[in-house]
């Protein structure tokens, strides 16, 4: 094993699988907010979430077989997860459902060796890595946000007035 | 406000020229009465979109805009109530599938969180 230098890392459990998404795209975790379906929305966004005064679209990654070596994901059985992982992309707020969600800290790092199957489809995979003390160490998947916010739907770039509360003239921002 | 199954729905008032209630009316109109809805008017089914089926009985809301006019089955109608445009979230385009909307943005209030529909695509 080798250490990485992947820089801080916010983990979380879908099912049996430990993910990871950068510190730097993550703004804020939330205990599990209100959400609305929204007919006519993308099969992997379970609703929207109003936070800030934003609509925040709730994405189920459970939902999203690219994701997944064996579809449908892990704990599709189960409920969504009890936390909502608010992140930025570009002027996008998006939230990720997760359970279990902790800050791992590079120290505490080791790039796994490899054995064993990938827990996610190589595509979305920055890394693997092992975090723990020895003997209790478990796999982390973690996540390449390009990838998977592209994929999502997620636009690098998007029009701010399209997610920002504007004012009394033109709420839609249109 | 409007209820259609498990969604509240809100629609700005100033489109909606008619309410039609089965059980208030002599015409009688019921559902799933999206598809038997009178004139020409186009029917939007929120039900299906939701991926729910309509009950038996609805109320329908004829909306007219600049473009057409349209009618669209709901439960019921809640209330009629001012909504500062500041308690409206906006919707990111993305999170739809196709380029087609019907909703606009979200907003909360008593019951919890309630859709705006989106007059612009509906009339």
């Amino acid at each position: 094993m080798s250490v990485a230098d992947i820089g801080p890392q916010l983990s979380f459990r879908i099912g049996a699988v430990v993910l990871s998404l950068p510190m730097g795209v993550v703004r804020e975790v939330l205990a599990l907010p209100d959400v609305v379906p929204v007919p006519g929305s993308r099969s992997q966004i379970t609703g929207v979430a109003l936070h800030r005064g934003l609509a925040v679209p709730v994405y189920d990654l459970r939902r999203f077989d690219p994701l997944w070596p064996e579809p449908p994901g892990p704990g599709c059985d189960a409920g969504p997860g009890e936390h909502l992982i608010v992140c930025v992309w570009g002027e996008a707020v998006i939230g990720v459902l997760g359970e279990d969600p902790n800050l791992l800290e590079n120290a505490r790092m080791r790039v796994g060796s490899g054995g064993g199957p990938a827990p996610v489809n190589q595509e979305y995979l920055a890394w693997v890595v092992e975090s723990g003390a020895e003997g209790t160490t478990e796999s982390i998947a973690c996540l390449d946000p390009s990838r998977l916010f592209a994929s999502l739907g997620v636009p690098l770039v998007e029009a701010a007035s399209a997610q920002e509360v504007t004012g009394e003239d033109d709420p839609a921002g249109r | 406000m409007l209820s259609a199954g498990r969604c509240r729905y809100a629609v700005t008032a100033n489109v909606v020229t008619r309410i039609i209630d089965p059980h208030g009316e002599a015409s009688g109109d019921s559902g799933p009465a999206v598809a038997g809805a009178p004139g020409s008017r186009r029917a939007i089914d929120l039900y299906s979109i939701a991926g729910e089926t309509a009950p038996d009985s609805v109320v329908l809301l004829h909306l007219d805009g600049a473009g057409r006019s349209v009618v669209v089955a709901v439960d019921q109608v809640d209330d009629i109530r001012e909504v500062s445009a500041t308690e409206i979230a906006p919707i990111p385009a993305f999170v739809f599938e196709g380029t087609s909307r019907l909703i606009r943005g979200v907003l909360r209030d008593a019951g919890g969180l309630r859709l705006l529909l989106d007059e612009g695509s509906l009339v």
